[in-house]
């Protein structure tokens, strides 16, 4: 008798176990993308939120960046999906996320000579980068025809959307696609910050929007006194010993300011010895190939937008001779104080502003000097004047080439 | 067959039929997976070991070498410095590190809760009548972002 109730009352747990599952999976209908994390050091009026506000605030936010991504992904059918099915002509009412990130992405690709654009989408799909390539994306391939490219580029003009009179968004080619995967999470992270200042004032502590994080006013509690600190992730970590291989540089002393970096070791694939990145060369159609393996980029959030500058500003020099991307973000540093670091393929890095930037031994020794002799250094400063167009990969370089060629057959 | 027949019926069946031994035996495999995931994984170790005080850092060191350490409270200040056996110290936790792992080896806290709670690789150690943490991480250096 024992027995069997004990048997019923396992049947009944396991049953109350799958029915409890499968509510839960119900609720998981609409996948979303973007990620959101903030700190549990967040200050507002300087007194520190508790974790029942943390877990408010960051639901509200939660639902914010979901009507955001609703409304701009390519996946979703929002605004941008419309206007990519749009007919030539045809009048989109857009949503007002999709509406701000249109005017700024025409200032942007005004400002860079058209190195940023959002009208890239067909391109992405050529060579495997947009979305539906997803379980892909590092299988490596051939290289599209030239002919295909070309096709391509003829539909990836971003000269050919523009704004009507009336503020509707009107294409001049039908096959013309958008896509502010460029911009779009930056720009999250300049609406969450105006969502948290609007709840409570001025606010100091940090949040990420995936790889853009803003970090809003001074550090609080800073017993280093070091102000916010902030690791460059190391694009080749993977060919990287010792501690902390995650960091290829450190910066301190930061606040009021957005960050966001971009990379090649995320979204490529590797084919014939050589890296094909999502990140595509409006120019020329094809991934960019200036030597530029990771560019961060620091904006203020004195300047109107920093986090959507920060994010474009982070792709922008990997459309652009090295040099000329150099030039462009000291001309950046001098109108607004915008920083930049630059890591190449020949392991140097080149930066932009008056941003403590520290190699990971020199981080050590200020923060934790029992690691000094545990972490390595993997990027060499270098001067600006040095800088050459062509950059020519380096030993370890290709040894990362090989390892990723290997592993991805 | 009326009420009382079927009842009867149901009364002489045997205590397990053939589908009641897979439904026990499903659950018994459920139960062996989930013990077995939960103690044989891997734990994650920590490399460095951090002391906070009243909330706030005042130490860290690596857990690469077996050490004695010693937090004491003096003058409402936390402090925490090598072990030395002959200094009489009040309001104290031993700490050590011994093969990656940190435990609280000694205290004249009232409850000396933190010294049952063992020796950690990861986590969290905490004297709550002391107002001491001590946090178990890794990753060598860290930052705000």
């Amino acid at each position: 008798m024992i027995v069997k109730f004990f048997g019923r009352a396992l049947c009944f747990l396991l049953s109350a176990a799958i029915l409890c599952f499968c509510a839960c999976s119900a609720d998981e209908t609409e996948y979303y993308f973007v990620e959101f994390s903030i700190s549990s050091n967040f200050y507002a009026g300087g007194q520190k939120l508790d974790n029942n506000e943390i877990r408010s605030v960051s639901a509200e936010v939660g639902k914010m960046l979901n009507s955001i991504e609703d409304d701009v992904s390519t996946e979703k059918s929002g605004s941008v999906a419309r206007i990519n099915a749009a007919d030539a002509g045809e009048k989109i009412q857009t949503g007002e996320y999709t509406s701000d990130l249109f005017s700024l992405s025409k200032e942007l690709y005004r400002q860079t000579n058209g190195a940023f654009s959002p009208a890239l989408y067909n391109l992405s799909e050529l060579w495997g980068f947009s979305p539906e390539y997803a379980d892909r994306y590092t299988q490596p391939r051939q290289e599209p025809p030239q002919n295909e490219i070309d096709a391509c580029l003829e539909k990836s003009q971003f000269d050919d959307i523009y704004r009507a009179e009336s503020g509707e968004i009107v294409k001049k080619n039908a096959e013309t696609r958008i896509d502010f995967g460029g911009i779009a999470k930056g720009y999250m992270s300049d609406c969450v910050l105006a969502l948290l200042r609007q709840r409570y004032g001025e606010v100091q502590g940090t949040f990420s929007v995936m790889s853009n994080s803003v970090l809003a006013g001074e550090k609080q509690n800073d017993s280093a006194g070091l102000g916010y600190t902030a690791t460059l992730e190391n694009p080749r970590k993977e060919i990287t010993g010792g501690l902390s291989s995650g960091g290829a540089l450190y910066f301190t002393g930061l606040s009021d300011v957005a960050v966001s970096t971009s990379a090649d070791d995320y979204r490529y694939y590797v084919y014939d010895g050589k890296i094909y990145k999502h990140i595509l060369d409006p120019a020329t159609g094809r991934p960019s190939d200036n030597g530029v393996i990771s560019i961060t980029v620091l904006v203020p959030l004195s300047v109107a937008h920093a986090g959507a500058l920060a994010d474009a500003y982070s792709t922008t020099g990997f459309c652009m001779p090295l040099t000329q991307a150099l030039s462009f973000y000291e001309l950046l540093w001098k109108e607004y104080g915008i920083g930049a670091v630059v890591i190449t393929s020949d392991f140097c890095y080149y930066t932009v502003g008056e941003y403590t930037v520290l190699q990971p031994k020199e981080y050590a020794q200020l923060t934790n000097p029992s690691l000094t002799d545990k972490v390595e250094n993997v990027f060499t400063y270098t001067e600006i004047s040095a800088a050459k167009d062509e950059v020519v990969p380096c030993e370890k370089e290709r040894e990362y080439i090989e390892l990723l060629a290997a592993r991805n057959g | 067959m009326n009420r009382d027949e079927k009842i009867d019926q149901i009364k002489r069946q045997k205590y397990f039929v053939w589908g009641d031994v897979a439904v026990f035996a499903a659950a018994l495999l459920l139960i062996v997976f989930f013990v077995l995931v939960a103690f044989l994984t891997p734990k994650e170790k920590g490399d460095t070991f951090y002391v906070f005080y009243r909330g706030e850092q005042i130490f860290s060191a690596l857990l690469d070498t077996d050490a004695e350490y010693i937090f004491y409270i003096e003058n409402g200040e936390g402090i925490v410095e090598k072990y030395n056996d002959s200094n009489g110290y009040k309001s104290y936790n031993r700490i050590s590190v011994e093969g990656g792992t940190v435990r609280v080896s000694g205290a004249d806290c009232p409850d000396h809760t933190c010294e049952h709670l063992g020796a950690h690789s990861w986590g969290e150690i905490i004297c709550v009548p002391h107002d001491l943490r001590i946090e178990i991480r890794g990753k060598g250096l860290e930052t705000d972002v």
